[in-house]
Order: structure tokens, then sequence, then C-alpha cells
């Protein structure tokens, strides 16, 4: 499964409302304050291992599979520090628009990626469509490991539980 | 680390807006709202997990504010703090008690691969698994994964590797059962800990009583015992003479010890355990010679002075009893421990004080005939009426009065008319008594969840809910 299939099997949604918690999450954050676009030329790559816990989560990126573009962006950019909440949210690398889904990303190495489905607003909505998800990754040629979904707690899982399997 | 001000908005979005009050721990109490979690995080409630229910107050007990402020991101958070667990807590805790992967596997209807995986960190394993595994190695389940050795006491881990190579006190231990003995301790430590939740704390109850523990072993011990004993009769208000009549309720609903029965191996009479700082409990051996309920209140009063006046370096956090100790500790034979002789001492003088044996026994021409009056009127096993005869020096130590040693169904009446017949429901004798009335008091009051108490009840949600009106009509509890 590439992204444009991707796009057609998870029908783009607003994002969720319940968690927005204020308006600057809505705005858009620019190419110049670090929107980047999966998988071209993304800039100052920032290398991490997969997170085993929450404390342990540097480097982290977000991504959205936005209704056009691949979206993604340092979750530590200075222009959060701007924000109300002090860090950017999904929704600044939308402006609150629709998207098929997001989660969080690690770089592991050049040709390695690491991702969840990490996100209260675009959140993968299955086990199947994050790892529908992992495949669109894949299929721009990198070896992408999922966290995988936690069927226990209905939502995903947010760090690496168990040894990664890389396809 | 900085505190989190929660705002009304934060407070609605994670215990729903029909919460009341400014602080979470206010809106937990009137929270309508249930979590789930599962083994490595916790999320809202919803109709997709699958997870242990649990409720909001639960919840805050278990994590904190600043693990739930973490859910209305996302409406889910990850709860491990350390890379490796909940596993690595469950290896060691294994080891440290020295049971092997098959006997705690087992418990749990898992593999041995799936086992050994998991704690090697190397694969998941459903929440509803790891509980049943911590239930097996005495660890408080809700902390698994967020705290590191889940409240397991070491040194109840030590007295447990002791008993599966034999100790000087008893025969070795199979690891199957030492498992059975190790669950019968986790029920003892959730009562202990839902009975502090529900502000019934045993720990003050003993105090208030002024039981302290006593390290006066001095030979003769047993003169000690008799102290003991009546000190304790003191104090709870007993008559110097008069026969105690529900020895099982004096102890579990006066002093709040709880009291765990099961079938264990035919050795073993009862067990004192100290799994918590919540306090201690006593398990208690069903079948063999406690099936006889003069038997089983003689060990019960037994156990109880250990509990009540052994001081934790003698304890270790865990005595187990043998029959044969509970016979044998008072003479002075080779087996003669102190600490057995005087808990031996105190059951015998604490459910038939001497003076009063007397009197009854000098109202018949025979022996045998004011034996066995003794056994009636104070329910004692004939063993123990024996030996207050012996020692009052009504008959000799040669003599052996040929009489019926069975009880009296009156007593079986007042020791086990406790909460010990479930119709339509099959729940372990494990979990009957007290215990099954602290988790529906548990559950009345949003303490726990319908899905917790089912795990504490060891029986499904299903069956659980089911007869839910029935267990509350039972346990008294009224809405």
């Amino acid at each position: 499964m590439d992204f444009a299939v991707f796009r057609e099997t998870y029908p783009a949604r607003e994002p969720n409302p319940e968690v927005i918690n204020n308006d600057d999450e809505l705005i858009q954050i620019t190419d110049q304050q670090g929107l980047q676009y999966f998988p071209k030329d993304i800039k100052n790559i920032k290398y991490a291992e997969p997170p085993k816990t929450k404390a342990s989560k540097v480097n982290t990126y977000l991504w959205v599979v936005g209704k056009n573009e691949n979206l993604i962006a340092f979750e530590g950019l200075e222009v959060g520090l701007q924000l109300e909440s002090k860090v950017i949210k999904h929704t600044n690398l939308t402006g609150g628009e629709l998207a098929h889904c997001g989660g969080e990303l690690w770089f592991v190495s050049e040709d390695k990626i690491f991702i969840n489905g990490c996100s209260g607003r675009y959140g993968p909505q299955s086990g199947k469509e994050l790892e529908d998800a992992a495949m669109a990754f894949r299929s721009e040629g990198f070896k992408v490991a999922s966290a995988g979904y936690n069927d226990e707690t209905g939502f995903p899982y947010a760090v690496l539980v168990g040894d990664p399997k890389w396809q | 680390m900085a505190v989190i001000k929660w705002t009304a908005a934060d407070l609605d979005a994670v215990f729903g807006k029909d919460s009341i009050g400014q602080t979470p721990e206010d809106r937990a109490r009137t929270s309508n709202r249930e979590f789930v979690r599962g083994s490595v995080q916790i999320a809202i409630s919803n109709p997709r997990a699958t997870g242990r229910r649990l409720s909001a107050i639960e919840t805050l007990d278990a994590f904190g504010s600043d693990i739930l402020y973490d859910i209305k991101e996302n409406g889910f958070t990850p709860i491990v703090l350390k890379a490796g667990e909940p596993g690595k807590t469950i290896s060691t805790r294994r080891a440290s008690m020295s049971l092997s992967v098959d006997d705690v596997a087992s418990r749990a209807s898992i593999s041995s691969e799936e086992l050994i995986n998991f704690e090697q960190g190397k694969s998941d394993l459903p929440y509803r698994a790891i509980e049943k595994i911590c239930r097996s190695l005495v660890l408080d389940e809700s902390a698994i994964g967020y705290q590191s050795g889940s409240g397991g006491d070491p040194q109840l881990g030590v007295r447990f590797k002791e008993f599966i190579s034999g100790s000087d006190e008893i025969s070795p231990m199979s690891g199957r059962m030492l498992v059975h003995l190790a669950e019968a301790s986790w029920v003892v430590r959730k009562q202990l800990a839902l009975q502090v939740k529900l502000g019934h704390s045993q720990r003050d109850t003993l105090l208030k009583y002024d039981f302290k523990h006593n390290s006066d072993y001095k030979y003769p011990c047993y003169t000690k015992g008799y102290m003991l004993a009546a000190r304790t009769r003191n104090a709870l208000g007993l008559g110097e003479l008069e026969p105690i009549e529900s020895l099982t309720n004096l102890i579990e609903e006066t002093l709040l010890i709880p009291v765990v029965s099961s079938e264990f191996t035919r050795l073993l009479a009862g067990a004192t355990v100290s799994p918590t700082d919540d306090g201690r409990g006593i398990l208690l051996n069903v079948t063999g010679y406690n099936s006889n309920v003069w038997v089983r209140r003689v060990t019960l009063a037994h156990e109880l002075a250990h509990l009540l006046w052994d001081p934790a370096s003698k304890l270790n956090g865990l005595v187990v009893d043998e029959y044969e100790a509970l016979s044998g500790a008072s003479t002075e034979s080779p087996a003669y421990d102190e600490v057995e002789a005087r808990a031996n001492a105190f059951a015998a003088e604490f459910l038939a004080p001497r003076k009063g044996v007397e009197l009854v026994f000098k109202k018949y021409v025979r022996s045998s005939e004011g034996l066995r009056a003794v056994m009636e009127y104070y329910g004692i096993s004939y063993s123990t009426a024996r030996w207050q005869l012996i020692n009052s020096g009504l008959i000799n130590a040669e003599d052996y009065p040929s009489v019926d040693a069975e009880h009296t169904e009156d007593w079986v009446v007042r020791e086990e008319a406790t909460l010990s017949f479930f119709p339509g429901i099959s729940l372990p004798s494990s979990r009957r008594g007290k215990f099954f009335k602290v988790v529906m008091q548990s559950v009345s009051k949003k303490l726990i969840s319908n899905d917790s108490a089912a795990f504490c009840l060891d029986c499904s949600l299903e069956e659980f809910l089911a007869h839910k009106d029935n267990l509350e009509s039972l346990a008294e509890i009224t809405n």
C-alpha cells in the first residue's frame, strides 16, 4: 500500500474537537518554521532510538497523512514555544484541516523509521489502519517498524513494547 | 517536578463533565467514568478496549494525578516509567521466590515460552494474564509496570524460597503448593488494602486495643502464652470464663484481620503472613484435621497469637504451621520451639481459660465426660482440652481419656455462618467470608470497578454482573 491507496482507503476526517485546547493549536506552521514533506528533502534530521518509555521519547517528529501531502515536523520546533500549548500539535501541521491519519515518528537511521499512532487529533482508529500507514511509509523505501495497536486500551501503543519488527 | 495546575476543562476532559469538584480527588470520587488499563498504558474506557476496566478512584489511586493529566491529550497514556517493565519486576520476583516458569505460567494460562519472552522484554502479555501472575507472586497488580518491584515484600519472597527447599520448621513444598500459598497471601494483601481504602485500618485497630509485639519467650514460655491470652481477652472485653462464640467473626470483624480459608496440603494447618505494611493475615487450611471445626478454632487462635504478639523478626514475613507443630510444640520434645509453644499456650488459654475449664470439668464424675464437656462448652479440640486439664492439675499427663472427638454442629454454624453460601455462583473458598464483603463494599463506593471485583473474587465479569444484586444483598449492601 502506498500513500495514494492509503488516502483512498481511509478518508480524510476532521481533527477530534475534544482534544483541541486552544485556537493556537489550529495555526498553520510554515515551511520556514519547520514544516516538511515526507519523504522529500527532509533537512536536519535528528536521529533517535525507538522509545521504550515516555521519558525516553527524544527527537520526536509528528507525522500526518494530509489531503495531498505527507506532513512531518520536529516536535521541538522553536515556533512551538510561541504557542499557547508551548509545543506544536498535529493540527499545527494541517492548520486544523481534514487529514487521513497521524502519529509520531523517529528517524532511527538513514533508512529506518519507527512510527506510532499517537495523535489525539488524527490517530488511527484501528490496528489495521496503523499497519497500513506503516506500509505506506515502507513504500517510500524505508525500513519501518510500528509500535502497533493496543487492543486492551483501544488505542495505539505510545512506545515500543518488545523488540521492534523491522520490515 | 513542576506541580500540574488542573483547569476545569482538564478535569472535565479526564473525569467527565458530570463529575463535581475542584481537584482530581473530588472529581474521581464523583466521576461515573471508567478507565481501562493494558499492560503498559491506560486510557479512558471505550467500546474497543478489552483490558481491565477501572473506576476513576481506582485509577487515581494507582497512578496519581500526573499520569491522569496526560490522558487528556490523546485519550490514553503510557504508564511504564522504566524500560523492560513490567517483565523485569516479574522476572526478579519469580526468581527471588524460586518459582519455576512453568509453575507461574500455568496459573496465568499462558505458555512458558510466552512468560520467558515477556520477562526478557521481548514481547508483551495481556494485562489480564499479568495480573494473575502478580497474584501468584504476591504483588500489587495495580502498580505493575508503573512501580518497579510492584510493592512485593522482599522478606516474604525470601521466605517462600526457603519453603521450596524445606526449612528447619517445615517439610519441603512443591512449586504448585507454594503458588497456592502465595495466592492466598495475595488475598490477604488485597483485603488489607481495600479495608484501608474503606477507612478500616488493621494497624490502627490493633493499636487501639494496645496490642504491641512482645519478644518475651523466656522459659517456660507457655506461661507467657497464658499471660498474653489473658491480656487479649481483657483488651477485647471478653469475660474471664466465657466461651468465644465465633472466633472467625472476632478476628475478621473486630480486629480486621483477614482469614483466608483454602484447601492447602494436608500437612499444613495454618499460616500467618505479613505481605504488606498494611498489616498481617491468617491462612487457614480447611482440610485435614481442620475439617473438625474445634481443631480449626485452635489453629486460628494459634495463628492469632503469632499475628498479635510475635515481633517481625520472629514472623519473617510468613510463619507456616504444620499440624504436627501445633500438637507437639507445648511439650519438651526435641521439636520444641519457643515461638510455637507460646502460641499453643495462648490458643488454649484464649479459647478455654483454665479457671473455666476447671468449673466445667468438675461438674462430672468421669474424666472422659468432663473432658468432652469442656470440648463442647469451649469449642476446642480433644488435645487442647486435655492439655488444659493437665496444666490445671485435673488429670495426669499419662491420661488419655477415651472421648468422641467429633465436633457438634452448633459450632459449625457459629464459625461458618458468615457468607459461606453463594447460590448460583461458584466462588473459591479463599474469596468467601469477609473478603467477599470487603470487595462488595469497595464496589458500592466505586473504589473498584465491577471488572476488578470479578478479578478479586476469581469469577468472570459476566458471572459477577449476572449475580451482582444477589451478592450485594448477601454482603448487606444497601444502595
